[in-house]
């Protein structure tokens, strides 16, 4: 077979493509979940083994749209996303079963999620339903700082956890999912701002970001888990601000309603409790707010949930200082201080969890509801076509899922 | 994991004992038809390549870290599918190119592209698309296990110890140079596939200090005691002192070949390969 500089990779292309295993030859594809920035997401089930497994098949799209697809360079996120989720492995983190690359396209293979933590809310925030229980609530938020925990003792910042991106096995399994702005911080070899400006869904943004911070620390995940400790519990997102997008000139903005929000809430910070407030890039913004109080206890006590639902008031006393607990563990996540915020390990030693109920293995222990499976579609279940028509081409980070947007807007 | 050797895809997919690559490169021979010895000393074909990525680095100027990294994704790559149904100047290239993105400096493809053209015109075109083919194969043949553990961190921790460990011990700044040298020509060896970061580092440790030793009549008082703590310190260690007897051989046998590399030859050689070929 000829080797010339204009067929590079010759005889070594044949043979390996000759031995390649093909994606259709392994997997079923049943239909398709969802698309993103990135690709699409399918669910396949395996054609070999007897255990007919289950499969989430992500596909990277090739670069170009349309016409014929051409090789143009993997993106760093990619890169990024393949390298860490080859490496990681523990309970709470989705388990990725392999990748192929075929025809110039990447095909990430994970285990199949039944659900995630966005469809839960959803489901309980229904009005004829309950919130969600006090056990299923609690091991939640336990599976999710163990897996978050293991990414911050392996120097892996996830950056854009939120409750789409958090899902749940159909045997109740906690799994921290889509780690494609996923990034190693103990040897930046350059500063980790510089390339992708824009991280975390702005509703679950932590404040030294939005002030303008540039040092991403682990912080800014607990900051995330914070948040979605607040909306398991309220069924809707605590600082739902409405995003400042990005102007003609590609500066980033400040996002002044979604600080507005947090404020609103958690009161206006002081240079006392975090001392290096005066010198984010974005703190004479604040000046122009008015000055609040802190009303999260507030906020927290009448959060139809939990202990205070009907159904607890009848054992009534003893349940205050767990209910206290739970309030301690959410004002030291949401801590506007980056440095006394609490770590992932400490926030799993909290009192909240060694108090009945404790946090189980399958968050749907002892509970007696049904979850509805997640949708999948089969308009299109084509997984080889190379133009995949409503994906977008670029966008910021916050690419929800489609069908899921419908959901949100609900709220 | 990404913070732990111990538990990484390295010491997991990617060691293997000196018995075990040679059943793979025989395996490789086997499934392609080609035979490594027809390119002659295995050894001077790294060191050729090894000049390859150390001149595209210096053009791109990349950091020795991606560098390293890139030598890995070489080695491994060639356990696998052999020198002669390849063109090595586009997948050392491509190295270069996938190991800037996971050591986050990365580098624009056509900036790779046009460097590697300008410095080796007869060998790479300036269409970036084949580079970016090559890199589908490369990621494919390293099983996507793309995080690479090198032995400079531990270098600079066990010379840290050492230091520690009493008066004297610590490495001067001309030994520490030395070791960093080692390290980096270990990647010309394929001690990479078959040994820990820190039994590297410490071959480096051990080949600086111990064998730039004067010889032991010539020693005086000060020296004898300096190497008496340095051995205990190594012996103390925990690390398998065989293995580091092992790797400095290895590098010793490494210098002793490379006095007989000639680039020329090589360059030659790779002109046939590829011009037969075409």
């Amino acid at each position: 077979m000829s080797l010339s500089i204009r067929s590079p990779l010759g005889g070594y292309k044949i043979r390996r493509d000759s031995t390649r295993k093909k994606v259709l030859d392994r997997y079923e594809i049943l239909g398709y979940i969802a698309a993103g920035t990135y690709g699409r997401v399918y669910k396949a089930r395996s054609k070999y083994g007897t255990q007919q497994r289950e499969f989430a098949i992500k596909k990277f799209k090739a670069d170009k749209e349309g016409e014929v697809a051409h090789y143009t360079g993997i993106s760093q996120s990619a890169c990024r996303e393949i390298a860490l989720c080859r490496e990681l492995r523990h309970t709470n983190i989705t388990t990725l079963t392999e990748i192929i690359l075929e025809d110039k396209c990447i095909y990430m293979v994970f285990e199949f999620a039944e659900h995630d933590l966005l469809q839960l809310i959803h489901f309980h925030s229904h009005p004829d339903r309950r919130p969600i229980p006090d056990s299923t609530l609690k091991s939640i938020l336990w599976q999710l700082l163990n897996g978050v925990s293991y990414l911050h003792q392996n120097w892996v910042l996830h950056r854009d956890l939120k409750p789409a991106n958090i899902m749940v096995t159909a045997d109740g399994v906690v799994k921290i999912g889509d780690l494609g702005l996923a990034r190693l911080f103990h040897k930046p070899l350059q500063p980790l701002f510089t390339g992708d400006k824009v991280v975390v869904t702005i509703w679950y943004r932590a404040p030294e970001l939005l002030l303008g911070s540039r040092h991403y620390t682990p912080a800014v995940d607990i900051w995330a888990v914070g948040c979605i400790f607040a909306e398991l519990l309220a069924l809707r997102p605590i600082f739902k601000g409405e995003e400042a997008k990005m102007d003609n000139k590609k500066t980033v903005p400040f996002q002044r309603n979604q600080m507005q929000k947090i404020i609103e809430i958690l009161g206006t910070p002081t240079r006392e409790s975090w001392p290096a407030l005066p010198q984010y890039p974005e703190y004479h913004a604040l000046s122009s707010f008015k000055t609040y109080q802190s009303v999260l206890e507030t906020w927290y006590n009448t959060v139809p949930n939990a202990t205070s639902s009907s159904h607890a008031n009848q054992s009534s006393q003893p349940q205050q200082p767990a209910r206290q607990r739970g309030f301690q563990l959410l004002q030291g996540l949401l801590e506007y201080n980056p440095l006394k915020r609490l770590t992932a390990e400490q926030a799993m030693q909290h009192p909240y969890f060694g108090e009945m109920p404790k946090p189980t293995a399958n968050i749907f222990e002892s509970v007696n509801v049904e979850y509805p499976h997640r949708r999948i579609s089969n308009e299109d279940n084509d997984i080889k076509t190379v133009s995949l028509p409503g994906t977008k081409r670029s966008g910021l980070p916050d690419d929800s899922l489609p069908s899921r947007k419908k959901l949100r807007n609900d709220h | 994991m990404a913070a732990n050797y111990w538990t990484s895809s390295q010491y997991n997919h990617w060691r293997f004992t000196r018995p075990q690559l040679d059943r793979i490169r025989a395996q490789t021979e086997a499934d392609t038809g080609f035979r490594q010895q027809d390119l002659g000393e295995p050894r001077h074909l790294r060191i050729f390549f090894h000049g390859l990525i150390q001149a595209l680095g210096r053009h791109l100027s990349v950091r020795q870290q991606a560098l390293a990294t890139a030598e890995v994704y070489l080695a491994r790559f060639y356990t696998r599918a052999a020198v002669q149904e390849t063109n090595p100047y586009l997948v050392l290239a491509t190295c270069v190119y996938l190991a800037c993105k996971m050591e986050e400096c990365p580098q624009h493809i056509r900036s790779v592209v046009s460097e590697a053209k300008s410095l080796w015109p007869d060998f790479i075109t300036h269409d970036p698309t084949k580079l970016a083919e090559c890199e589908f194969y490369l990621i494919e043949e390293l099983d996507s296990y793309l995080i690479v553990h090198h032995p400079y961190r531990s270098l600079n921790q066990l010379s840290k110890a050492l230091g520690a460990s009493g008066n004297n011990a610590g490495l001067s700044p001309d030994e520490m140079q030395t070791a960093w040298s080692v390290v980096n020509d270990s990647f010309v060896t394929d001690l990479p596939l078959l040994y820990p970061p820190n039994v590297i580092a410490l071959t480096a440790i051990y080949m600086s200090v111990v064998l730039r030793m004067p010889p032991a009549s010539s020693q005086n008082e000060r020296t004898r005691t300096r190497l008496k703590r340095i051995m205990d310190w190594f012996a103390g260690c925990g690390i398998d002192l065989e293995d580091v007897v092992y790797c400095s051989q290895e590098m010793i046998s490494l210098y002793e070949v490379w006095e007989s590399y000639n680039e020329k030859t090589l360059r030659d050689l790779m002109a046939r390969l590829i011009a037969n070929k075409r």
